[in-house]
């Protein structure tokens, strides 16, 4: 008999908390004490950025006063694309490794998503009235960002569609996996083709905005991440307590939270 | 041309949309907790 005794190799910090990330009671907890925090940090920043960009910032010498409409029209783009690249890579991991709470997290982005692009439509469109006498192109970011909320509104449905939760996230990441190749077409469509719509003002290298007009942008940008970040864990949390409706975990919570 | 109007309406449509976002799943939440508490009763 062999009674030689073999160490248990300690497992990486970083790996227990992303398979205790996993846990769906877990996860339900962790995430209900970081949103309160997350608002505050939202508030915070909004508020500076506002303030800001609404009443420190100067008038622009071509634009006069519409242009303040970049402080919420520009984080908006930005976020209805980065989350969609969010949740198609959220939505990949889903696909390869079948993990439930990234099927969760993957479709509790495209509401928010969708948000963020009709946010910047129609502000746009609210921009494009004083600046280009009209309020819509068919100018190619207008319309590939239009694509876009198609593509967020074509996901919901998918998973609407479906009876099986797990089947739906998986027809919906799928989707949500094809409609990537949109993201690019936005990027650089104001380079491949003529458009109405200006290039971009901010670079890796650099940007041409005036600092006084440029911070205000980049703390309402930081602000968005934040109001993500907030609304995704929240819409993940229901989302996970209805699929989980009768599962002993649930009760278990709001017991836990009743107490508190 | 005066573009007040264009600036709140864009910083008012947008607020709405985020609060309707931000909103939306929390008026779910406190169905869901609610039905569950009713489930928690009927049971023996």
């Amino acid at each position: 008999m062999n009674s030689s005794i073999t160490p248990t190799p300690r497992k990486n910090p970083w790996i227990l908390f992303i398979h205790k990330l996993g846990s769906p009671p877990w996860f339900y907890r962790f995430a209900g004490r970081l949103i309160p925090y997350f608002w505050v940090l939202f508030c915070i920043t909004a508020a500076i950025g506002l303030y800001l960009g609404l009443f420190r910032a100067p008038p622009d010498y071509l634009q006069g006063e519409s242009y303040r409409i970049m402080y919420i029209h520009v984080p908006s783009a930005w976020m209805s694309m980065m989350i969609y690249a969010i949740m198609a890579v959220m939505g990949f991991i889903a696909l390869v490794w079948r993990i439930r709470l990234m099927e969760i997290l993957s479709i509790s982005c495209a509401p928010i998503g969708a948000a963020f692009t009709l946010a910047a439509l129609v502000t746009g469109a609210l921009w494009g009235r004083p600046t280009w006498g009209a309020y819509w192109v068919w100018d190619a970011r207008l319309t590939s960002e239009l694509v876009l909320l198609f593509l967020y509104l074509g996901v919901m449905g998918l998973y609407s569609a479906f009876d099986e939760p797990r089947k739906a996230a998986r027809a919906a990441s799928l989707l949500a996996l094809v409609g990537l190749v949109n993201l690019p077409i936005i990027h650089f469509s104001v380079q491949w083709w003529n458009t109405l719509h200006q290039g971009s003002s901010i670079g890796i290298t650099g940007s041409s905005i005036h600092p006084s007009m440029l911070w205000p942008l980049l703390i309402m940008a930081v602000a968005t991440k934040f109001y993500f970040a907030a609304t995704l864990l929240t819409r993940a949390r229901v989302l996970l307590l209805q699929q989980d409706f009768r599962k002993g975990w649930v009760s278990q919570a709001l017991q836990a939270s009743e107490q508190e | 041309m005066d573009h007040t109007p264009f600036i709140w309406s864009a910083y008012g449509i947008t607020t709405v949309i985020l609060l309707w976002t931000a909103l939306a799943p929390l008026v779910r939440q406190k169905q869901l907790l609610k039905a569950l508490q009713q489930d928690g009763k009927q049971q023996p």
